[in-house]
């Protein structure tokens, strides 16, 4: 360094962390800071600019001619020979306001590692590399939830297929009975297994694997509930769409089938009458109910019944409760809230 | 079934300028992005301080003149804005500085929002005023792009007073 001896007297640049060099438009230095003698140590020593600088000269010189045209900073590179061999910094360089008879530009290093763009390309790889880690489990876990929804479905269909083997398996062992008890057990069973037949084939024909649109559902279970109960004529439903699990599903379609077959039962005058059913949505909670307009049922008869007590059991697997009204006829109605999945959509 | 309008005539604006305008919007705007204000500014110096030495040239030849008077400076600044489209005038001229008011942005309205673009102004004017009078300092008091409804630029030409946070600086480099 020539005019090393001027070092701390110029700018006083130590307090700067960054190496900081102060150049005439030759590329000689006239001034540096701590952290500059610290990188380049001898380098500075020697006095010549090829001994600093390692571009080509006519390459640094026209920097510096540019960098001198402002004291504004400007952006810019320029390689330095260090112990470890010629590197490359980014800097800022800006003219000097001192007034000295010669231009001098000050440049300030941005070392590698600790500059803007350095610490932006890091962090712009770290979140690349946790992104595409993000991606690469969401992606396994939807492989992972795929497979797990076709297992499902299988058993689902396995499922029903089962109930619809053991609805013949029954009726093969009631077909030597002629003892009416034994009918009126077989066909209590067998509507009852035709219910969650019906609700297990819901489910499995179903977008969704665990949840099943009410009106269709519940539909094809009324229509076989008062096919098997000989009463298809004389019920009638009013059913609203709501998104039902697959234990709703399944108490519901068993309640329904209970319900419609109390009415057929004993809710005709001389095999004449009318059941209504009806499920709604009640701003957030479901109702089902069976409407006869038949005789009535006597407290004694709904305490006895084992029917109702089933579909009480029903109900509380789904939060419900029954209420059974038997002044005008008998109107059984069902209420229980909506499962999160459905009232989330409202 | 509407009819069908064919690509080539789709009522698209886009042409040449606009495209570049807009080039040089998303880019000014990434770089405030990335790297912030100061910095961009920094990085449109340096386009801006090549652009205007090229100009200076530019207009020196035309004029077949080694250097710009003072009256061809401020002149020329505003002829090089009008030839972009600007619309750029004196507003006042003093001993030590003239004074320059724009009521059109040669980037339209592309440039709003994007101060980093006056660097370009700036280092044009300074390097074209430094190289032909030997010093000037530009202060771009109110823009466009800052949301003003034009801009103020004082050029001034001696470097006695103090410098305000918005100027800069220019000196003449050897050529």
């Amino acid at each position: 360094m020539s005019e090393g001896s001027k070092s701390d007297a110029g700018h006083g640049l130590d307090f700067l962390p960054d190496p900081v060099l102060v150049m005439t438009l030759d590329g000689r230095v006239i001034e540096t800071n701590a952290a500059a003698k610290a990188l380049f140590g001898a380098k500075l020593a020697g006095g010549s600019p090829a001994d600093l600088l390692a571009d080509e000269p006519e390459d640094y010189r026209r920097f510096l001619r540019n960098a001198s045209s402002t004291t504004a900073p400007r952006p810019g590179k320029l390689a330095f020979h260090t112990d470890d061999g010629p590197r490359r910094f980014m800097l800022q360089a800006a003219r000097s306001k001192q007034g000295s008879p010669n231009v001098q530009v000050i440049l300030r290093l941005l070392q590698q590692g600790t500059d803007r763009f350095a610490m932006l390309d890091r962090r712009v790889k770290a979140l690349d590399a946790d992104l595409h880690d993000k991606l690469h489990k969401n992606a396994a876990m939807q492989e992972a939830l795929r497979q797990k929804q076709v297992l499902l479905r299988e058993l689902q269909h396995r499922v029903k297929n089962n109930i619809q083997l053991i609805m013949s398996l029954t009726k093969i062992s009631a077909s030597g009975h002629d003892s009416p008890e034994v009918c009126a057990v077989v066909e209590t069973l067998r509507g009852r297994l035709q219910a969650m037949a019906a609700a297990q084939e819901a489910l499995y024909q179903a977008d969704e694997v665990e949840t099943v649109m009410a009106q269709a559902f519940l539909e094809g279970v009324v229509r076989t509930a008062a096919r098997a109960s000989g009463a298809a004529h004389e019920v009638s439903f009013s059913l609203e769409d709501a998104e039902l699990s697959s234990n709703e599903a399944h108490c519901l379609a068993l309640i329904a089938n209970e319900l419609i077959t109390n009415a057929a039962k004993h809710g005709m005058r001389n095999a004449q009458g009318q059941i209504l059913v009806t499920f709604a949505n009640d701003g957030g909670e479901y109702r089902f109910q069976v409407a006869d307009d038949g005789p009535g049922i006597s407290d004694k008869a709904v305490s006895r019944s084992s029917g109702l007590a089933l579909v009480r059991g029903l109900c509380r697997q789904i939060g419900g409760r029954l209420d059974i009204n038997g002044d005008k006829g008998t109107v059984c109605t069902v209420r229980f809230r909506a499962d999160s999945h459905d009232v989330a959509k409202e | 079934m509407k009819d069908s309008v064919r690509v080539q005539d789709a009522p698209v604006e886009l042409e040449r300028d606009l495209f570049l305008r807009v080039l040089l919007r998303e880019l000014s705007g990434t770089l405030e992005d990335v790297v912030g204000l100061a910095e961009a500014s920094g990085y449109i110096s340096v386009v801006g301080g090549a652009m205007g030495e090229r100009f200076n040239a530019e207009y020196r030849r035309a004029l077949s003149v080694d250097i710009l008077t003072r009256d061809q400076v401020r002149d020329v600044l505003v002829d090089l804005k009008r030839r972009i489209q600007g619309d750029f005038y004196v507003m006042e001229e003093h001993e030590d500085r003239v004074v320059l008011g724009n009521r059109a942005c040669p980037f339209g309205k592309l440039v709003e929002g994007r101060p980093s673009l006056c660097m370009m102004t700036s280092n044009v004017f300074g390097s074209i005023a430094a190289q032909n009078l030997g010093y000037a300092r530009v202060d771009i008091q109110e823009s466009i792009a800052s949301g003003h409804a034009g801009c103020r630029i004082v050029v001034n030409l001696t470097p006695n007073a103090g410098t305000g946070p918005n100027a800069r600086e220019y000196f003449r480099i050897e050529e």
